[in-house]
C-alpha cells in the first residue's frame, strides 16, 4: 500500500514540476501581443504610443480596453483594425507603469486578457564630476565618493577605475552609489588615478579621472567641540574645548562661529598637536548667541575633515556677575536662559532685603530719639498732653470721685450690714466696686427701683424669671419680625416721676434688689440676660412646629395697646416705667411647657430655659422660617 | 531516447523527497490548533483579496478548458468523513502539500516584487499562519517538501498584479475545505 501512495507521490510531484514551467496559476496566459514605441524604456517627457494585438482564438473582441497600474484608461485609445487598437501618452513622465490591454468576448461578463508590458521612463546619467577618495584616519578602507548629477529615474550603474601610476595595473569596482576599496588591494604603490563611468540604458558617461596619493587623502579623526564657557575676567571672553583622537602629530585646525542673527562666519586657524585639549578663546559681544564649528587636516594635506556638529552657545549679559557660566548645547539652551533668569531674581531678592533692613534699622533709631526727647523735655509733654485732652470727648477726663469716700456708699454698706441676713445675699451684693450706677429714688417714694450693671449681672435665666415672677409686675414679651426686639413691659404699681436723670433721685433708703418682695410693692425689677440660643440647630421639623405656636403670641403682640417698642436688642438690664398704671398692658406671655419642652427635645444643646424663651430666638427662628419658605 | 532518460532520471531524483516529505501514517494531528489556525487562515485570505474589490479581474482564454496546476483538494484523497476516520493521513498528506505549494507563493517575487504590497498586510500574515499550519502538520525531525519544491519563474510586474488575484482566489478555497477538515478532526478524532 505504502508503495502505491510513494508511486502517487511521485505523479503529483511530477505533474507541479511541469505545471511551474507551463503556465497554471503562477503565469499568465497572453492571448494576443503589447508593444511599446519607441521602447520600454523611454526618456522621460516622450510621447509613447502602445498597441495591443489580439489573438484570441474563439473571440473577436467588439471593444479593447486599457489599463494603466490596473486603472482602465477611458481616452486616447483608437482602434487602428479588428485586431489592434493604439494607445497614445504624451508626455509621459511615470518613471514606471504597467499596461495590460483585454477585450469584451461575447459570453463573458468578465474581460478577456490580451497582454500587457511594463514600460519605465527616466534619464541618462549625468557625467560624475567631484570624485573624492579619502582614507579615514584608524580605517582600512579608501573611500570614493562623486556626484552623480541629476536622478536618473532607471536603475544606473557606476564603475569605478583605479589605475596605478606606478605599475599601470587597472582594477574597476562596480556600485550603486560610492564605493570602499580595501588599501590592502591597492598594491601598485601610493599613486592612483581614479575615474568613475555611469550607465543605465538610455546611456553612459566617463568622469574625469582624478590622481590620488595615497599619503594625501588621510583624514585625521573626528574633532569634536566639548565645552563652551564664558569666563568674567576684566575683559569677558568666551573659551572653547575641542578634541580629537586623532595621533597625527602636524594638524592644523580651524574653528569658526557666527552670530545666529547673520550668517558671516568667522574662522580662526591653529597650527597644532591635538594629543591634548585645545582651548581657543574669543571675545564676543554679550548676550547673543553663536554657532561654533571645528575641523582639522593634516597640515598640507588635501582634504579637511567635515565640519563637526553644531554647537550653540549664549553669551552672558552685561551685568557683572561673578558666576561661571557653563555651556551646554543646543538642545539645552533653554536650560541656559532659565539659569540666568534665575541668577538675576536672586540678586534682585537680595537687594530688596538690604533695602528693607535699612528702613527698619532706621525707623528704630527714629523712633528712639523721639522717646528720649520726650521723657526729657517735660514742656514737650506737657503739650502733648494737652492736646490729647482737646481731642479725647470730655468725659473720658473727667475726674471720678472714689467712691469709698462717698458718704452715699458708707451709708449704703451700712443699711446693707443692717439688712443682710442671708450670706448667699451677701455674697451676691456685697462688691460695691463694681457697681457703677446707683439711682436712689425720693424718699417720700421709697427706694422701689434699682437697677445695677455689673459684669456679674449675667445671671441664670431662672433667676431672672424667678424675680419676675415674685415682683408680681406685669411683663409683655411681644416677638415681632419687622421691628426686632420687643422689650419687656415693667409695670410700676406706683405710677410717678420717670427715671431718666440720675441726679434728680436721692433715695433716703436703700433696698437691694433681691428683697423681691418689698419690690412688688411700687415697682418691677427686670434683668434680660443674654441668651445663647442655637436656632441654626434646628431642623425643619421645629419650624413648622414654631410657626403654629408663635402665631398666639404675634397676634397679642398686635393688640398691645401700648405700642411700645424697641428697636435694640434687650442683653442686658432694662427699667421701663409705666406711663400710667391705668394703662392695660398684657401680661408677659410665657410659652407653654409643652412647646419648650419639644424645644428641648429637638437639640439636646439647647440650654435649659424651662418656660422661659428668649425673643432673638424666635426672631432668629422666624427669620429661617422665612428663607425656608422662599 | 534522450528524453525518457531525462525523465528517468528526474523521476529517481524526485522519488526520495516525495516520499520523506508526505505524513507518516500513525500520526495524529493537534486537531484542535488545526482548527483555529485554518479557521484563521480563511479569514486572512478573504481579507487580502476580497472579490467584491476586484470586479475588473480578467479572466485569461482557456482557464475554463484547462485545468490548473494547482493541488486540490479531491474526493479520492481521503478528506470525507468516512475517510478521515479510516485514515486520516492521506488527507493530511494533501493538505499538507497544498500548503507547501501556496507558502512558496506568498514569498515569491509575486508578492514581494514591485509593486509592493503593505508592510505587515493581510499577505504578510496569511504567510505567516500558512506556515504555522504546515509547521504543525510536519512530522519532526523530517525534512519538508518546500527545500524541493521548485520556485515560480521569476515574474514581471504587471503580471504581479493579475497573479496575485488568481492565486488568493485559488487558496480561498482551498483553505476553506482544510478548515472543514480540522473542524471535523477536532470534533470527532481527538483523542
Amino acid at each position: 500500500m505504502n508503495q502505491v501512495v510513494s508511486q502517487w507521490d511521485v505523479l503529483i510531484t511530477l505533474y507541479m514540476f511541469f505545471s511551474w514551467c507551463h503556465g497554471g496559476i503562477t503565469n499568465i496566459k497572453c492571448s494576443g501581443r503589447l508593444w511599446v514605441e519607441p521602447a520600454t524604456v523611454f526618456r522621460m517627457g516622450m510621447n509613447v504610443s502602445v498597441y495591443c494585438y489580439v489573438a484570441l482564438k474563439n473571440c473577436q473582441p467588439s471593444t479593447l480596453h486599457f489599463y494603466t497600474n490596473d486603472n482602465k484608461e477611458s481616452f486616447q485609445m483608437t482602434r487602428i483594425n479588428k485586431t489592434t487598437a493604439w494607445f497614445w501618452y504624451p508626455n509621459f513622465l511615470e518613471p514606471h507603469a504597467s499596461l495590460f490591454c483585454t477585450g469584451e468576448c461575447p459570453g463573458y461578463f468578465q474581460e478577456t486578457l490580451i497582454c500587457g508590458k511594463d514600460i519605465s521612463a527616466g534619464y541618462p546619467p549625468d557625467v560624475p564630476d567631484e570624485i573624492t577618495c579619502v582614507i579615514h584616519e584608524y580605517s582600512s578602507h579608501m573611500t570614493c565618493t562623486w556626484n552623480t548629477g541629476k536622478p536618473t529615474y532607471l536603475d544606473t550603474r557606476y564603475l569605478v577605475h583605479v589605475e596605478s601610476l606606478e605599475t599601470g595595473e587597472e582594477q574597476q569596482y562596480l556600485t550603486s552609489s560610492y564605493i570602499n576599496i580595501s588599501t590592502d588591494s591597492l598594491q601598485g604603490g601610493k599613486k592612483y588615478l581614479v575615474w568613475v563611468q555611469a550607465a543605465n540604458v538610455l546611456g553612459t558617461e566617463m568622469s574625469k579621472p582624478l590622481q590620488v596619493d595615497l599619503d594625501d587623502i588621510v583624514i585625521p579623526s573626528a574633532t569634536i567641540i566639548s565645552k563652551i564657557e564664558d569666563l568674567n575676567t576684566t575683559m569677558p571672553r568666551t573659551e572653547v574645548h575641542w578634541s580629537s583622537r586623532s595621533t597625527i602629530k602636524n594638524i592644523s585646525c580651524e574653528v569658526r562661529h557666527r552670530n545666529t542673527a547673520n550668517e558671516t562666519w568667522n574662522v580662526k586657524e591653529f597650527a597644532t598637536n591635538l594629543t591634548y585639549m585645545q582651548r581657543s578663546e574669543f571675545h564676543l559681544e554679550s548676550n547673543n548667541t553663536y554657532v561654533f564649528q571645528v575641523r582639522c587636516q593634516e597640515t598640507g594635506r588635501r582634504y579637511w575633515q567635515p565640519w563637526s556638529p553644531a554647537l550653540y552657545h549664549k553669551t552672558l549679559e552685561s551685568v557683572p556677575q561673578t558666576a561661571l557660566k557653563s555651556s551646554q548645547r543646543e538642545t539645552q539652551n533653554s536650560g541656559l536662559l532659565i539659569t540666568s533668569t534665575f541668577k538675576e531674581h536672586l540678586i534682585s531678592d537680595n537687594r530688596q532685603d538690604i533695602g528693607l533692613l535699612s528702613g527698619m534699622v532706621f525707623f528704630a533709631v527714629l523712633m528712639s530719639i523721639f522717646s528720649l526727647i520726650g521723657i526729657f523735655n517735660r514742656s514737650l509733654r506737657t503739650g502733648i498732653k494737652r492736646r490729647t485732652l482737646l481731642l479725647i470727648p470730655k468725659w473720658l477726663h473727667e475726674d471720678i470721685p472714689k467712691m469709698e469716700n462717698s458718704k452715699v456708699v458708707k451709708m449704703l454698706q451700712e443699711q446693707n450690714k443692717f439688712m443682710s441676713s442671708n450670706s448667699s445675699q451677701q455674697v451676691l451684693y456685697a462688691d460695691p466696686v463694681v457697681t457703677e450706677i446707683e439711682v436712689f429714688l425720693p424718699e417720700e417714694r421709697k427706694p422701689i427701683v434699682y437697677t445695677k450693671e455689673t459684669s456679674r449681672d449675667s445671671l441664670e435665666p431662672r433667676d431672672c424669671l424667678q424675680k419676675s415672677a415674685h415682683t408680681g409686675t406685669t411683663v409683655v414679651y411681644i416677638p415681632d419680625l419687622n421691628t426686632g426686639y420687643k422689650p419687656q413691659i415693667s409695670e410700676f404699681l406706683m405710677g410717678g416721676s420717670h427715671l431718666g436723670s440720675h441726679e434728680e433721685m436721692t433715695p433716703p433708703t436703700f433696698k437691694p434688689p433681691d428683697s423681691s418682695l418689698d419690690l412688688g410693692e411700687n415697682a418691677s425689677f427686670q434683668k434680660y440676660p443674654h441668651f445663647v440660643f442655637s436656632v441654626s440647630s434646628m431642623n425643619s421639623q421645629s419650624n413648622t412646629l414654631f410657626l403654629g405656636d408663635l402665631n398666639l403670641i404675634s397676634n397679642q403682640a398686635e393688640s398691645n395697646p401700648s405700642g411700645i417698642q424697641d428697636s435694640g436688642e434687650g442683653e442686658t438690664a432694662l427699667l421701663l416705667e409705666n406711663a400710667s398704671p391705668t394703662v392695660m398692658i398684657p401680661e408677659q406671655t410665657l410659652l407653654p411647657d409643652d412647646f419648650v419642652s419639644c424645644l428641648g427635645i429637638l437639640n439636646e444643646d439647647l440650654p435649659s430655659m424651662n418656660s422661659y424663651f428668649p425673643q432673638n430666638v424666635l426672631e432668629n427662628h422666624f427669620n429661617r422660617i422665612l428663607l425656608l419658605e422662599k | 531516447m534522450g528524453s525518457k532518460a531525462v525523465l528517468l532520471l528526474l523521476l529517481l531524483t524526485l522519488l526520495p523527497w516525495t516520499s520523506q516529505g508526505r505524513v507518516v501514517p500513525g500520526d495524529s494531528p493537534a486537531w484542535g490548533q488545526c482548527q483555529q489556525l485554518s479557521q484563521k487562515l480563511c479569514t486572512l485570505a478573504w481579507s487580502a483579496h476580497s472579490p467584491m474589490e476586484h470586479v475588473d479581474l480578467p479572466r485569461e482564454e482557456g482557464d475554463d478548458e484547462t485545468a490548473d496546476d494547482v493541488p486540490h483538494i479531491q474526493c479520492g484523497d481521503g478528506c470525507d468523513p468516512q475517510g478521515l476516520k479510516d485514515n486520516s493521513q492521506y488527507c493530511l498528506q494533501r493538505i499538507h502539500q497544498g500548503l507547501v505549494f501556496y507558502e512558496k507563493l506568498l514569498g515569491s517575487d509575486i508578492f514581494t516584487g514591485e509593486p509592493s504590497l503593505l508592510p505587515n498586510g493581510p499577505v504578510e500574515q496569511l504567510h505567516a499562519s500558512l506556515l504555522g499550519l504546515r509547521q504543525l502538520l510536519q512530522t519532526n525531525g523530517r525534512p519538508g517538501e518546500t527545500e524541493q519544491t521548485p520556485s515560480p519563474s521569476p515574474s514581471q510586474p504587471w503580471q504581479r498584479l493579475l497573479l496575485r488575484f488568481k492565486i488568493l482566489r485559488s487558496l480561498q478555497a482551498f483553505v476553506a475545505v482544510a478548515a472543514r477538515v480540522f473542524a471535523h478532526g477536532a470534533a470527532t478524532l481527538s483523542p
